[in-house]
């Protein structure tokens, strides 16, 4: 994969975190059931859009640094 | 030997440490300007990353954080998401801004702005602005470093005598080292804090309910609001969803543009370093967890706090933890508080300096060093005196602040990134964008949907920034970095 594709494909994820955890987005995930890895599901899914965030940067960083070789 | 004495005992030891660390890491830096301001762009990842972080988290993590989810239940939960969203534009714009600061000899917000927009006004504005936002942010950590001591030491450590140690071993190495001393106490001080909010965040709610999914369970059963978002307000009423996303949404905006961590771009020793920290930067996000965990399992807590802010200390000290145990928590508190707090006292004698004075005043390499000391002095001594003296209320004014801060990102990005952009749109911007942000901080119950006025203000700042710049025929030309200065990484003195 390209950088240039890594870029977008990143970009594309944090919009789409963006709209996950902002109104109107999070509405249909703001209850507390059901409860994964012992977190209410809210809080997981907040988290879990950190992780993808996490891999999303990865995954921009990883391309480019192939890149400049 | 009472508990108190050895608290106080690791406390000490964790001082000590940190004013070593702190002067012998300001002993690698030149004498200049940029010696001083910009650590001569030495910073390698390692360094940045505990720059960043240990920046970004205040005193607020571990009294805050810990208060919000006691309190308000998952409307704390914002912190964790602001946090990676804000980073992002920084992958971008961090490089950018570090290439044109490495070009042009930038070390300031208000230069990099204005090398594109001349306007005196706009240096002093941006002055003004910073320094207006960071008195309240520093009273709150020396608070939190005198509550934090008083607590612990149950009374015996006063205060005042508590901010004032903390803030004396800041002062000292600030002084002495400037931002290299920050950088390295900043290392150590974020190692000491991520171990203790791990440590903290799983033992409690095992100790307390038999692991984290028990403790949700109990929780759910007895305050469901508390764990349906948007959650609760400072009330204790169910806060809206204009607020909840609002804030979330001013938040991250103002993350990147905060002026002590935007600078940090000018210290890093080269742009690899500033994506790296970025992508790293969640990692930080996520030690925030358990933090939030150990102000869930104060809910249930069979006794409550003074205030919510002080559930974590509470808790520690009720719950007859080991008194190591006590101060590590204890040093992992001051570590978030010293280690913001000497990069906001750094940053504010900096920007007072650099866009405040020079731009008008001629001021000679040497003295304008010796004068950004004297800054962090009296910077240093009117929060103390406003925060511990006259024991302030702090609240209104931090939340002003960042509503303040969100209006410097639209002459930032412009200035990088919008050809068309004006000095005069800018300007308008910048004052429309602040005088919407204050009155609607001034007049909370006009804005719509609740919605934070930093965000109301950058709808009237951004507008500004766009209509004018249209009307006005000069745009300011752009200010290209040289083409292989993102090659050249190594450090470069400032004329």
């Amino acid at each position: 994969m390209t950088h240039r594709t890594a870029v977008r494909i990143g970009i594309g994820i944090f919009i789409l975190y963006a709209l996950a955890v902002h109104w109107p987005g999070v509405l249909a995930f703001s209850g507390p059931r059901p409860f994964i890895l012992g977190l209410p599901f809210n809080f997981f899914w907040v988290v879990l859009w950190i992780v993808l965030g996490l891999c999303a940067l990865l995954l921009m960083e990883v391309t480019r640094q192939r890149e400049d070789g | 030997m009472e508990s108190w004495h050895v608290v106080t005992a690791v406390v000490g030891l964790y001082l000590v440490a940190t004013l070593v660390v702190g002067l012998v890491g300001g002993k690698r830096a030149t004498h200049g300007v940029a010696g001083y301001v910009a650590a001569d762009r030495q910073f390698g990842l390692l360094a940045m990353y505990f720059v960043v972080g240990g920046t970004v988290f205040s005193a607020f993590a571990f009294l805050g954080g810990p208060g919000w989810a006691y309190s308000r239940g998952v409307a704390a939960l914002y912190i964790l998401s602001y946090g990676v969203l804000g980073i992002l534009p920084w992958y971008f714009l961090g490089p950018r801004a570090a290439q044109l600061g490495r070009a042009h000899g930038y070390v300031t917000q208000a230069q990099l702005v204005t090398g594109r927009f001349p306007s005196r006004t706009l240096s002093l504005l941006f002055a003004i602005l910073t320094v207006a936002a960071f008195v309240p942010y520093i009273m709150l950590q020396m608070s939190g470093a005198g509550i934090v001591f008083n607590a612990v030491t149950a009374g015996h450590v006063p205060h005042w005598l508590g901010a004032a140690l903390a803030y004396g071993v800041v002062v000292l190495y600030v002084l002495f080292g400037g931002v290299s001393a920050v950088g390295w106490t900043n290392v150590f001080q974020g190692i000491v804090m991520m171990a203790a909010a791990w440590i903290l965040g799983i033992y409690i709610p095992n100790l307390l309910y038999g692991g984290i999914g028990p403790m949700f369970e109990q929780v759910l059963a007895a305050r469901p609001e508390l764990l349906t978002l948007p959650g609760l307000d400072a009330s204790g009423q169910p806060w809206s969803w204009g607020a909840y996303s609002s804030t979330l949404l001013s938040s991250a905006i103002g993350l990147a543009i905060w002026p002590h961590l935007f600078m940090k771009a000018f210290t890093a020793k080269s742009d690899a370093t500033i994506r790296r920290t970025v992508v790293l930067f969640p990692t930080f996000q996520l030690f925030l967890v358990p933090l939030l965990l150990v102000g869930f399992a104060g809910v249930l807590f069979h006794s409550a706090p003074a205030s919510a802010d002080f559930i974590l200390p509470h808790m520690i000290l009720e719950t007859g933890m080991p008194a190591l145990v006590v101060g590590l928590f204890c040093a992992g508190a001051l570590a978030a508080s010293m280690s913001t707090g000497d990069a906001l006292l750094h940053g504010a004698a900096s920007v007072a300096i650099e866009d405040g004075i020079a731009p008008f005043v001629q001021i000679e390499e040497r003295r304008r060093r010796f004068l950004m000391q004297l800054l962090v002095l009296s910077i240093g001594g009117l929060a103390y005196w406003l925060a511990v003296i006259q024991q302030r209320s702090l609240v209104w004014l931090l939340v002003s602040a960042y509503g303040i801060i969100d209006q410097l990102a639209p002459p930032l990005y412009a200035a990088i990134y919008w050809k068309r952009a004006t000095t005069r749109g800018v300007l308008a911007g910048l004052v429309g964008g602040s005088a919407t942000s204050v009155f609607f901080f001034l007049n909370p119950a006009l804005r719509p949907w609740e919605i934070h006025e930093g965000v109301l203000g950058l709808v009237v700042n951004v507008t500004l920034l766009v209509v004018v710049s249209r009307l006005d025929p000069t745009p300011a030309p752009m200010r290209p970095a040289p083409a292989d200065s993102s090659v050249n990484a190594s450090p470069q003195p400032v004329s």
